[in-house]
């Protein structure tokens, strides 16, 4: 794994357009100093920490949701469980493809929807644009995947909320405390390394995406969803740059380094 | 004490529906022609205007050549001997750092955790170029070797924890019997770890089978093709045909429900363990 690493480092000083033979060029930071005045390069950061975040937090709280449901052990809790992690397993292609079509105005599901519920007030629907207007198109991707993974977050957090001996809640209800109060009070302290774990494992998933975002709109339309690993696929492959392709790669790691060492040291200092 | 079970009943139904409803939309419009796609969205096909020839011509590739059957087949290969070789390395691995003197293997374990952060995408370019100077593009093995080699530090990182809590006691009577380090560990130490081998195959095998990046960069012909990059063929140009892609995705959807249906338990439970010790 270490030679890719030098590799990728030497190749992002380099002028190189991919093709063998062509010699490869040393032009020291210049490829760098591109990254720097970049539009492209500040547009996928932003894309890529807005996707991080919302998709982070959007799959960590609907999955604490479900699991504190789940933690009730309502009757056939193990079924809707078993349910709930199902879409984490889908290949992107096959659900991003699934929501492209539901978000498809003429051909979808999510229009004759918005029509009816609107129709039941009388009103007009308004046409969404879901993934062609540049604005909300990265939201539309990000609620696809928090649909999809957050499963993912709420297995962790069924293992943290068993952890918890009943004894404990029982006690507590006994001294006359409602669930809402246990639930806050007890139960989310105690798995905060929990958490943390879920959290951080999410963090560094959702920096690598690129299936999601290239099944559905291939970065487009225009640049409005070019994340940084799809920026990175363009440049090398479809533009022949590698030279700057690999400097994209090189600012991927750079980026993601501190963020993963940050996130484990805090998350084994929850060990109790 | 009672309205907030029925509330959270409510809650898990519907998210159940939302979740479930897809999927199932999914399957029965496969089974349309296109014309009632987009006429009646939501409803199901009613005979005689089912379309089971959708899966023929999806699995066949006679539109626009997206061939899912051979797409299938490539996973398949490409999975599992993937799965075989990344079990393999990381258990050998993952012993000798739980069983190596402490401090050489501090260091080691930190540097296969920090690796697990790195992504795929900034290491494509220069593994790309590794390969195609040795020839594997468009091969099996070019596939294979980055699968095994990227979820290597996950998977070395699992197998290492899963040892460490492993009994010494055994092994120690082993070698007190005469076994050597080796023998201890094929005879004795490895038939005892079906549980993690079992894990480490259920926890990697969806990242392996759903992959897209390296596969769609290394595998240039239609015929060597994996799911996910195959079955972008019906992308890209102006998709009408939504009764054959859906056909297409759903052939790529069916084993994976069925295996999810068979090992639920494990996979579950695989998925579990590999979070939380690492």
């Amino acid at each position: 794994m270490l030679i890719p690493i030098g590799m990728v480092i030497y190749l992002s000083f380099s002028s190189w357009n991919g093709i063998l033979g062509v010699p490869i060029r040393w032009i020291g930071l210049f490829n760098f100093g591109r990254l720097l005045i970049d539009p492209d390069i500040i547009n996928a950061i932003e894309l890529s920490l807005i996707y991080m975040i919302l998709t982070t937090l959007g799959t960590v709280l609907v999955g604490l949701v479900l699991a504190s449901l789940l933690d009730m052990r309502v009757r056939g809790w193990n079924t809707f469980r078993a349910i709930f992690y199902l879409s984490v397993l889908l290949p992107a292609i096959v659900t991003g493809r699934l929501f492209v079509t539901m978000y498809n105005p003429n051909v979808g599901l999510i229009q004759p929807l918005l029509t009816f519920i609107y129709g039941l007030v009388k009103l007009h629907a308004p046409v969404i644009y879901w993934l062609s207007d540049a604005k909300i198109v990265i939201y539309s991707i990000i609620l696809k995947d928090i649909w999809q993974y957050a499963g993912f977050p709420m297995i962790i957090f069924i293992a943290g909320f068993s952890t918890i001996p009943v004894e404990v809640s029982e006690a507590a209800l006994v001294e006359g405390a409602t669930e809402w109060q246990i639930f806050r009070h007890i139960k989310l302290p105690l798995i905060r390394n929990v958490f943390a774990i879920a959290l951080t494992l999410q963090l560094i998933f959702s920096f690598k995406v690129f299936d999601t975002v290239w099944t559905m709109t291939e970065g487009g339309p225009g640049t409005s969803t070019q994340v940084l690993a799809v920026y990175l696929y363009k440049e090398a492959f479809i533009g022949s740059v590698f030279g700057y392709s690999a400097a994209i790669a090189v600012l991927m790691i750079l980026i993601i380094f501190p963020i993963a060492i940050a996130s484990l040291k805090l998350s084994r200092f929850g060990e109790i | 004490m009672g309205s907030p079970i029925y509330l959270a009943y409510i809650f898990l139904f519907l998210w159940t529906f939302l979740q479930l409803y897809p999927i199932i939309w999914m399957g029965y419009t496969s089974l349309k022609s296109n014309a009632d796609i987009f006429t009646n969205p939501f409803a199901p096909p009613i005979p005689p205007k089912i379309y089971p020839g959708n899966y023929i011509v999806a699995w066949l590739g006679e539109f626009e050549d997206v061939t899912v059957g051979i797409y299938l087949k490539n996973s398949v290969i490409v999975s599992c001997v993937s799965i075989v070789f990344l079990v393999f390395v990381s258990v050998f691995a993952g012993y000798s750092i739980a069983r190596l003197n402490p401090k050489g293997a501090g260091y080691i374990f930190y540097f296969f955790l920090i690796m697990i952060a790195i992504p795929p995408a900034a290491l494509l370019l220069p593994n790309y170029v590794i390969l195609r100077y040795f020839g594997f593009i468009n091969q099996y093995f070019g596939l294979i070797s980055p699968y095994v080699a990227l979820s290597l530090p996950f998977s070395i990182v699992v197998a290492r924890s899963f040892f460490m809590s492993f009994p010494r006691e055994v092994e120690e009577s082993a070698k007190i019997d005469g076994c050597s380090e080796a023998s201890t560990f094929t005879r004795i130490v490895l038939p005892l770890s079906r549980g993690l081998l079992a894990m480490l195959a259920i926890v990697n095998f969806p990242g392996i089978w759903n992959e897209l990046l390296y596969a769609l960069v290394i595998m240039q012909s239609n015929s060597m093709k994996t799911l996910s990059p195959g079955l972008m063929g019906f992308v890209g140009q102006y998709v009408t045909e939504y009764n054959y892609m859906f056909a297409g995705l759903d052939i790529a959807v069916i084993p994976i429900i069925i295996f999810y249906i068979l090992f639920q338990k494990q996979i579950v439970r695989g998925v579990l363990a590999g979070s939380l010790k690492g």
